[in-house]
Order: C-alpha cells, then structure tokens, then sequence
C-alpha cells in the first residue's frame, strides 16, 4: 500500500490507454484543431485575427537578428512555438496529459533541430563554425583547455533544450499535485491551514501558465540563437 | 403533416427515426475517406457555428476544452478510480 502512495505522484505522467489509444495520441493532434487554416479573407473572424496578430508579431521579434538565410526557418520557428505553448497550455486543464513532460519528445523536437544548425554552419561556413570553439582575447596557454569546454558546451546544448522544457513542466506539474493534495487533505482537519493552502494553489496555478508560456519561448529563441551563429 | 419521400441513405442524423437507424448505419460509408469526410464535414459544422462568426466569444473555444477535459477523464478513468477509492492519500 505504501509502495502505491509513492508511486501515485508520477502516475500522471502515464500516458492511460483506451481502447488501445494512448491519451498522448489525443492531446498530440489537438493543436491542429485549434489553429483553422486562414481564408483569403483579411479579416475572417476573432479567433483567427488574436491568432495571427500573436503569430505575426512572434515571428517578426523571432527573426529580427536572423539574416536573410535564417529567415527560410521562420515556418518552423513559428509553427514549433505554436506547438509547445498550445500543448504546455492544455495541460494545465484537469485531467489532461501533457505530451512535452516526457523527456522523449522534447528531445525529438531538439537533437534534430540542433543538429541541423550545427551542420549548416560546418558545411557552409566551416571556418566561422569551428572558430566558436575559442573565445576571443583568450589566453595562449589556456587554448586547449578551452577547445575543449567549448566542445562540451556545444554539445550539451540538445540535452540542455531537451531536458530545460522537460524539468520545469513536470515539476510545475508534481507540485500542482502535490499541494492540491494537501489542500484536500487538510480541509477537515483545519479549514484555515486548508483555505491558505487553496491560495498557494491558485498562485502556483498562475505561475505555471506563465512557466508554460515562456519555456516554449525559450526553446524557440535559443534555436534561434545557434541559428544565428551557424547561418 | 407527411415529409417528402427520401432515402434513408440521405437523411441526416437527426431526421433518422429510431426504427431507421440500423438501415441508415447500414447505408453509411465507413472507408477511411467516408471517415475524413465525415469528420471534415462535423468540423466545418461546428466550425461554421460557433468560431467563424462576426462575433465570435469564449463559447466556441471553451465548448472544444470542456469536451477535452471530458475525454481526458474518460482516457484515464482506470486509473483515477483508484484515486477516489483510496482510503489515505
């Protein structure tokens, strides 16, 4: 009995099946629905004007240090950024399963985009690419040194992504768990303790939209970055 | 007060009178594009309703989200029945 206490916090990041259908198979396909293609209209109705004002302003902010190269990525960008926050945002709903908790995924989105940006820059300009592996103004004797810390840091870039978006949606998520546990457990027992408790709750519960919003911004503005670095 | 004659086949849902029903499934296209079509045409409907209007509100969108959290409870009632069973938490 004790064993299932423990393990019950992590339940939720199980993906349940029914009828032979993994839940992440659902919420994976929502963000399609709620993003109707544009008509040839100028102005079609709410919902898709909110939508593409956020879109349009998103990506001219995103693509503003890109040169022209790095704008052939804007789709991308865009539509990854639409992705993660749509997905980051349904899960906080109750009962919901949020895809991006699980550490496969986001390193899915990441190792390839990574990869691509760093072979783009060693294919076309491999000079440029492997001289980010030394700092400027750095000292003789250190050189090798930092050849090679840089080289790490190159390469733990993806894991960074990957696990970044991971660790901070499922902790959001563990502790929203966690607390409302509390909340209902303490209300027959010390209905104060239980109401302060429930405002904890509302304040993490804020708190975790605004998590959810900016890693997904995160994500996308880093990739940008080692764009920007490669193209 | 007679309806006009038409074939089961090409009644909409909510015209098929309880006897009908089983000849309408019967008449009704389950290949994989009778099924995109089918769901192209349900969204279009709600789509058409609720969202591509003038002006559209928070129904539209919240309608889509409570469905979601239904199916999502429906997804994982296995596993949530337990949580209400449960003597110590």
């Amino acid at each position: 009995l004790v064993l299932t206490l423990v393990l019950s916090f992590f339940d939720q990041f199980l993906s349940p099946t029914f009828l032979g259908i993994p839940l992440i198979a659902v919420a994976l396909a929502l963000p399609w629905v709620m993003f109707p293609a544009l008509p040839s209209q100028w102005l079609p109705n709410r919902q898709l004007l909110l939508q593409s004002w956020f879109i349009n302003r998103f990506t001219q902010q995103l693509l503003l240090p890109l040169n022209t190269g790095g704008h052939k990525w804007a789709l991308l960008f865009a539509s990854l950024m639409l992705f993660l926050i749509t997905l980051n945002m349904l899960g906080l709903l109750p009962y919901t399963f949020t895809p991006t908790t699980q550490l496969s995924l986001n390193l899915g989105l990441a190792v390839p985009l990574w990869l691509a940006t760093v072979i783009i820059g060693l294919r076309n300009q491999t000079t440029v690419a492997l001289g980010h592996l030394l700092p400027e103004g750095t000292p003789t004797p250190l050189i090798p040194v930092l050849v090679i810390i840089e080289t790490i840091s190159l390469f733990i870039r993806p894991l960074a992504l990957g696990v970044r978006l991971t660790a901070n949606l499922t902790a959001g998520h563990l502790l929203i768990q966690l607390i409302a546990t509390a909340a209902f457990v303490l209300l027959p027992l010390m209905p104060a303790v239980a109401a302060l408790t429930a405002v904890l709750l509302l304040l993490l519960t804020l708190l975790e939209v605004a998590v959810a919003m900016i890693q997904a911004y995160v994500f996308v503005l880093l990739l940008s970055l080692y764009l920007q670095e490669n193209i | 007060m007679a309806d006009r004659a038409v074939s089961i086949a090409e009644k909409r849902l909510r015209d098929v009178k309880l006897a009908e029903l089983g000849s309408w499934l019967g008449s009704r296209d389950f290949t994989p594009n009778g099924i995109i079509s089918s769901i192209r045409r349900g969204h279009n409907a709600y789509y058409n309703k609720y969202i591509n209007v003038k002006k559209g509100g928070i129904g539209g969108i919240a309608m889509v989200l409570a469905g979601y959290v239904v199916l999502s409870y429906v997804w994982g009632f296995d596993h949530i029945k337990h949580d209400r069973w449960r003597k110590y938490h």
